[in-house]
């Protein structure tokens, strides 16, 4: 199974991951070595199967639980491990500009 | 507006067809969010109501909530789905700050419903007609990301977790609408629906009914489709036509430029009526869906199936069926009738109990419905009874009272909370049906005009009119008109 670095970059884009070269590297082998694995256990046939998303089978309806409110953290308490927060928000850098103009 | 776009001619613009797909968001009026036990009532203070689930912290659980499921399998069986016996969860996967877990609980592959339609009302020429909806999935809101309006905005984003988790569900229609106004249209009957479900308060300032289109342009010829352009933003039913209106224009122009059009993304700008591109960094996403392994999937059986069909209301369409059929309306007024369920219910029980459901119909969107615009009020918040206002239909379906003197008691039953009967009771208002008391206004009247009735006696029949206008004054418009005229033709031809 051959992860080329281009996948690599991309999967780290999307996972907000800064590699160095040599991280990315050694993520490479690690990779390839997983989806090696992962490629001999997909020779098994299992047409036919189900897919299990879920190993406790399913939820019969109606759920159990009730539609009822029960109090939470309380802001303070919420926003206590926040790196940074303000007018009881939490508070980030600056996102985005999302129009173009 | 549109006309930023420069002029097309007709003729050009009636060579392409516009083909529209709407997603719609839905905020469900459960008291709990989807997965916890937060509160979701809205305009709470920051960040006040939520938890370690909501917060995405680790280690901590989805619950599913009870009722979320019900009013989406209600939604999806009012809109004539089939619910999959078996659905699943699935992780969408990005990175925005106010997704606190760095994904959304959503579906994926096995939605909750699919297959569904709604008909939108005949308009400009066309006949109604029956729009797919292609699936109806469960899914939680994030959080809300404030810009704008501190001190430091510049440079720091402020996040508010009240609304993550808070439940949704999103309808995809299929690419079956034509024309701005059909997707109006179509969105209209759909907030219409979900009101009459209870299954959501549809605001839409309060973001709890949302709104991305779809929408492309082909020459009329094409069988196939062309680039499809996401329009988001378009958080009022204004915006939703504006943004359709520009930027099929501005697709059409592109195209007669010799220009090509790309899928993309782009965001509607109410300042500006135009549609600008979202920065192709922000449409890099690849989600990554795959199966929630903390939710178990729903397992849909027959009996919960037909439990929840069994507890739908009586839809609009068919109310407005029913009102025509049985009650004679026209097809406008049952439309008006039941554009909220409050006002459907109003005019039901009003309808009922003045046993005249066509008269009663035409004083509550006459005189009640002008009076709630004036103030300011809803029909919710219906100040007179429906039982007032069958009363006085009542009265007047009796001969007691003129239509004249109907709309001078409605005013005072209106202004005072008192009911029309005790209202003519009490001013002794009554319509005059007494022949004999008639003859005796008519006496004075024909003294005081001794002229005009010899002017109607030579044939000037036109001052019947007048002659009855008298008696009407005289008896300070108690008597019955009808009657009045028959006492003088009696006396006088």
């Amino acid at each position: 199974m051959n992860i080329s670095r281009e996948q690599i970059d991309r999967i780290a884009e999307l996972a907000h991951l800064e590699l160095a070269p040599a991280e990315a590297e050694a993520m490479r082998h690690d990779l390839e070595a997983i989806l090696s694995y992962v490629a001999v256990l997909q020779q098994l046939d299992t047409s036919g199967l189900e897919p299990m998303s879920h190993p406790g089978g399913g939820a019969p309806l109606p759920l159990p639980r009730r539609d009822e409110t029960q109090p939470g953290l309380g802001a303070a308490a919420a926003l206590a491990g926040a790196p940074a927060s303000g007018g009881q928000c939490f508070k980030v850098p600056r996102v985005i500009e999302r129009l173009e103009s | 507006m549109a006309s930023a776009v420069s002029g097309l001619d007709a003729a050009t613009r009636a060579g392409y067809e516009p083909v529209i797909g709407l997603e719609v968001h839905v905020q469900l009026n459960t008291r709990s969010k989807a997965f916890c036990g937060c509160s979701t009532t809205f305009g709470a203070p920051p960040n006040s109501q939520t938890c370690p689930v909501c917060l995405g912290l680790p280690g901590a659980m989805p619950v599913l909530n009870r009722e979320a499921v019900v009013k989406a399998a209600r939604t999806a069986l009012a809109l004539g789905c089939q619910l999959r016996e078996r659905s699943i969860f699935a992780r969408k996967n990005y990175f925005y700050p106010d997704l606190p877990k760095g994904y959304q609980i959503s579906q994926y592959d096995r939605p909750l419903a699919e297959e569904g339609g709604l008909e939108i009302p005949a308009a400009a020429g066309n006949p109604a007609r029956r729009i797919g909806i292609t699936r109806i999935h469960l899914e939680e809101d994030a959080g809300k990301s404030l810009h704008e309006g501190f001190a430091d905005s510049e440079r720091f984003s402020y996040v508010d977790l009240n609304r993550s988790g808070v439940p949704l569900i999103e309808i995809v229609s299929e690419p079956d609408l034509r024309a701005p106004a059909e997707a109006h249209a179509y969105l209209s009957r759909l907030k219409q629906i979900l009101l009459f479900l209870d299954v959501s308060d549809c605001n839409m300032e309060e973001g709890s009914l949302r709104c991305d289109a779809n929408v492309s342009v082909r020459r009329r010829d094409d069988p196939k489709f062309g680039a499809k352009i996401e329009i988001k933003n378009l958080n009022s039913f204004r915006y939703l036509q504006q943004a359709l209106e520009y930027e099929i224009e501005r697709q059409i122009e592109t195209l007669e430029n010799g220009g090509r059009l790309r899928q993309e993304t782009r965001l509607y700008d109410a300042a500006s009526g135009r549609t600008h591109p979202m920065r192709s960094k922000e449409q890099a996403h690849d989600y990554r869906y795959f199966p929630e392994p903390d939710l178990p999937p729903l397992i849909v059986d027959a009996a919960w199936r037909e439990e929840v069909a069994a507890s739908l209301p009586e839809l609009p369409a068919a109310r407005q069926r029913r009102w025509q059929s049985a009650w004679g309306l026209t097809a406008y007024d049952a439309e008006v009738l039941t554009g909220t369920p409050a006002q459907a219910e109003y005019f039901e029980a009003a309808a009922k109990a003045s046993e005249n459901p066509k008269v009663t119909a035409n004083w509550i969107m006459g005189e009640l419905s002008a009076r709630l615009n004036a103030q300011g009020l809803d029909w919710n918040r219906v100040p007179m009874p429906p039982g007032h206002v069958a009363e006085l239909v009542r009265i007047l379906d009796a001969g007691t009272i003129s239509g004249k003197m109907a709309k001078e008691v409605f005013e005072q039953a209106w202004k005072t909370g008192r009911s029309p009967r005790q209202i003519v009771e009490e001013s002794g208002a009554r319509q005059i049906t007494d022949p004999a008391a008639i003859d005796a206004i008519l006496d004075g009247v024909l003294a005081a005009h001794p002229t005009q009735v010899e002017q109607y006696k030579k044939g000037k029949v036109a001052l019947l009119a007048f002659l009855v206008g008298q008696v009407m004054k005289a008896s300070r418009g108690q008597a019955n008109p009808e009657l009045a005229q028959a006492r003088i033709k009696a006396r006088l031809d």
